[in-house]
């Protein structure tokens, strides 16, 4: 069927006509609107990248971004580490809850806030108040079990100590504003708050189980001889690599107050002491390394010696020529005045340099103190700075040097990084290890380093240091007992001592060295009165050794073997 | 002709169009989802570190010797428990034991129940522990002594503690 031709004219045709341009126009505009539809669909589709993503506190790798990087110990036990401690703020209008319910859950969540502080703050006029900073992540889990849409937590965190006290100034402290006070915090802060860093734990050469024996054993023997203050630090003498530090009185770094008194400054670093008989290692080693003196040599320690206007004994006198070994086996300050004499004042002068007494330690912190040298060098200095008076240094000083007399006669600085695991970022910070391997010196030969392990040993073995034997050990060490100068500096306390052990084991294969003083130690029934450090400082040491032995794996030895025991005339030799 | 190519064009144009999105969306919907799964393992992260943090309180050397001593019978390693080396060591022939172990408890072993001899007349009557008298410790030792028995007191106290 054909369809039906069918034409209007006149006035329909018009109306017709315009109702189909209208269809037509309004048809155009749909084909165009459904047209931009398609390309926009289509360019949504292909072209247009979705917006970034949002991260909570991580970065685009999905790590974790906190404001300071952990610090670890050797063992990877965390030392420091910055948790989330988000702070407590109220805000009046969206408060649901009437302010005194409120109120009471709040006081009831911290113990430290009464209902009448809470309800202080919810009074006071501003419309936004903080009630508590800091909070723990159970104290926070309290507070969102309010569940009140006005107490607001902003996103803050704080520095954790765990072990607390235990390693105070090793790491320094941050205030609470998070600013580094002291410490490894404060010597490396541009590296613990890197936030490119913040995952990358700086690793201490501290060992948490060795740090604990030293201060509990020093904390022991503080007490027991009422000292003013200990110190004590182990020392890994083949690498430098501080493995325990320890000063006391110390602080708690988790309360954001560094070290508040003098008497709480870190002893091992800061604390300058004159530390007497430790450094006759020192003389007598530059006599044997400058072939001045040999081990078969004697001096006549029969009198008291007169040195410009002072006269000087002995501690433990024999009333004899003693030979070399003997001197310092029984701490003689004549035969080492004697030794000094004859080594002269540049040579002494030289080879404390060497050894790196004459100025500030390497090690990783600021509390440093320079040595305090004698402001000219003639005939009395030259005497005192041989049994180690006139001549104030810091502990650490005499520690990196022993270490350097028994280990060879390399003299590493000491470090508080674990040697093997130092990240490139770090080494700019480390002066020493920036250039390359042989950062340490060779200050004496191998062989005056085997006859000072020698000698450090029969001190142990038949002089000064015997309270510091340890069955099964060779151990060798070196007692210290050096009067204290008084507050103005005038003349010396015969009743205050520093009374120090500085011993090294085992001695035949030097592994660690370990040293503890107490500062002003007071007489017990016990030691009869006595305060001498081979009655104080030397059974302490013997106790840290006799612990840390067994936990470190060394092995014993089945006998004391003592070679050239004929250099020596001593009563009671074994055998 | 046109038509069918028209129309071809636009279903391939709309079917395209329509694939991409979905496929579009289907990439949104995941990187929703590793979004989630990233806030979640943020999240994790934190509370790992605070149980880390936890973990080194907790094992404080000062704490865990506090606890050692009241909990274990054990006791640090001390110097004469050392020994350079294996050769260093003394032969176990004559060892005394100074006291029984502290964690071997004496236990009730079964055993047979006590009958009248006239009762059970075939049976055979064996205990099913064999006692070692007191004395026979010292025996022992003095055979070993002499070298007739080859068995060392240490064996035969193992034996009679039951390891």
């Amino acid at each position: 069927m054909k369809p039906i031709d069918l034409r209007m004219e006149g006035t329909h045709q018009g109306a017709i006509e315009v109702a189909r341009n209208r269809m037509i126009f309004v048809m155009v505009l749909f084909t165009i609107g459904f047209l931009i539809l398609a390309v926009k669909l289509i360019s949504i589709g292909i072209f247009q990248a979705h917006g970034s993503s949002y991260y909570r506190t991580g970065n685009s790798d999905g790590s974790l971004l906190m404001a300071r990087a952990d610090i670890v110990d050797r063992n990877g036990v965390i030392l420091a580490t910055n948790l989330k401690a988000p702070s407590l703020a109220v805000s009046k209008r969206n408060l649901k809850s009437p302010p005194e319910e409120i109120a009471t859950k709040i006081a009831a969540i911290f113990p430290e806030l009464t209902h009448g502080d809470v309800m202080k703050v919810l009074r006071n006029k501003s419309n936004h108040s903080w009630i508590k900073r800091k909070l723990t992540p159970k104290q926070l889990y309290a507070v969102k079990q309010i569940g009140d849409p006005g107490l607001e937590t902003s996103d803050a965190e704080k520095r954790i100590y765990p072990h607390g006290r235990l390693l105070a100034h090793v790491l320094g402290t941050l205030n609470i504003d998070n600013k580094p006070l002291s410490g490894i915090e404060a010597y490396f802060d541009s590296e613990l708050s890197d936030p490119t860093k913040s995952e990358e734990p700086i690793i201490l050469s501290i060992d948490i189980r060795l740090q604990h024996i030293l201060n509990q054993e020093l904390s022991l023997y503080k007490e027991k001889f009422l000292a003013l203050g200990a110190a004590g630090i182990i020392l890994d003498v083949t690498t430098g690599e501080v493995l325990a530090l320890s000063s006391l009185p110390d602080f708690d770094p988790n309360d954001g107050k560094g070290p508040l008194s003098k008497i709480e400054i870190n002893r091992i670093s800061q604390g300058s002491y004159e530390l007497g008989s430790g450094f006759k290692t020192f003389t007598i080693a530059s006599g044997l390394d400058n072939n001045v003196i040999k081990q078969v040599d004697g001096y006549d320690a029969t009198y008291p010696l007169r040195v410009g206007g002072f006269t000087i004994r002995d501690d433990h006198p024999k009333k004899r020529w003693l030979s070399v070994p003997e001197i310092f086996v029984y701490s003689s300050n004549i035969g080492t005045i004697k030794i000094a004499q004859d080594i002269g004042i540049s040579s002494q002068k030289e080879f404390f340099e060497k050894l790196g007494l004459f100025k500030k330690t390497k090690i990783e912190i600021f509390e440093k103190t320079n040595p305090q040298l004698p402001k000219q060098w003639g005939p009395t200095e030259l005497a005192t700075t041989a049994y180690g008076h006139g001549i104030a240094v810091t502990p650490l000083h005499l520690v990196s040097g022993v270490a350097a007399m028994v280990n060879g006669g390399c003299l590493t600085p000491a470090t508080l990084l674990r040697k093997d695991s130092i990240p490139a970022g770090l080494l700019s910070l480390v002066p020493y290890r920036a250039q390359t391997d042989n950062a340490s010196t060779q200050v004496i030969s191998p062989k005056t380093s085997e006859i000072m392990r020698n000698l450090l040993h029969w001190a142990v073995e038949f002089g000064t240091g015997k309270k510091a034997k340890v069955e099964g050990y060779l151990i060798g060490g070196k007692t210290g007992t050096a009067i204290k100068p008084f507050e103005n500096k005038r003349g010396y306390d015969d009743k205050a001592v520093i009374s120090s052990f500085i011993s090294v084991f085992p001695i035949n294969e030097p592994k660690y060295l370990i040293f503890a003083m107490l500062d002003e130690p007071q007489g017990i029934e016990e030691t009869f009165n006595l305060i001498s450090a081979g009655m104080t400082a030397a059974p302490l040491v013997g106790n840290i050794i006799s612990r840390v032995g067994p936990l470190m794996g060394i092995g014993t030895t089945q006998q004391n073997e003592v070679e050239y025991e004929d250099f020596m005339l001593v009563s009671g030799t074994r055998k | 002709m046109i038509k069918i190519f028209a129309a071809f064009t636009i279903l391939t144009v709309m079917i395209s169009t329509v694939s991409v999105y979905s496929l579009k969306q289907a990439t949104y919907n995941l990187e929703e989802k590793k979004r989630d799964i990233r806030a979640k393992i943020l999240m994790d992260r934190e509370e790992i570190k605070v149980l880390k943090a936890e973990m080194s309180y907790l094992s404080r050397p000062a704490r865990l010797e506090r606890l050692s001593r009241r909990h274990l019978v054990l006791a640090a390693t001390t110097t004469d428990q050392l020994a350079l080396n294996v050769g260093s060591l003394t032969m176990r022939n004559n060892i005394q034991l100074a006291s029984r172990p502290v964690d071997n408890f004496q236990l009730l072993l079964p055993r047979e129940k006590p009958v009248l001899k006239g009762q059970l007349k075939n049976h055979k009557n064996i205990p099913l522990v064999r006692f070692i008298e007191p004395n026979a410790q010292e025996k022992e030792m003095k055979a070993s002594k002499e070298g007739i028995s080859l068995k060392s007191l240490y064996v035969s106290s193992i034996i009679k503690i039951g390891n």
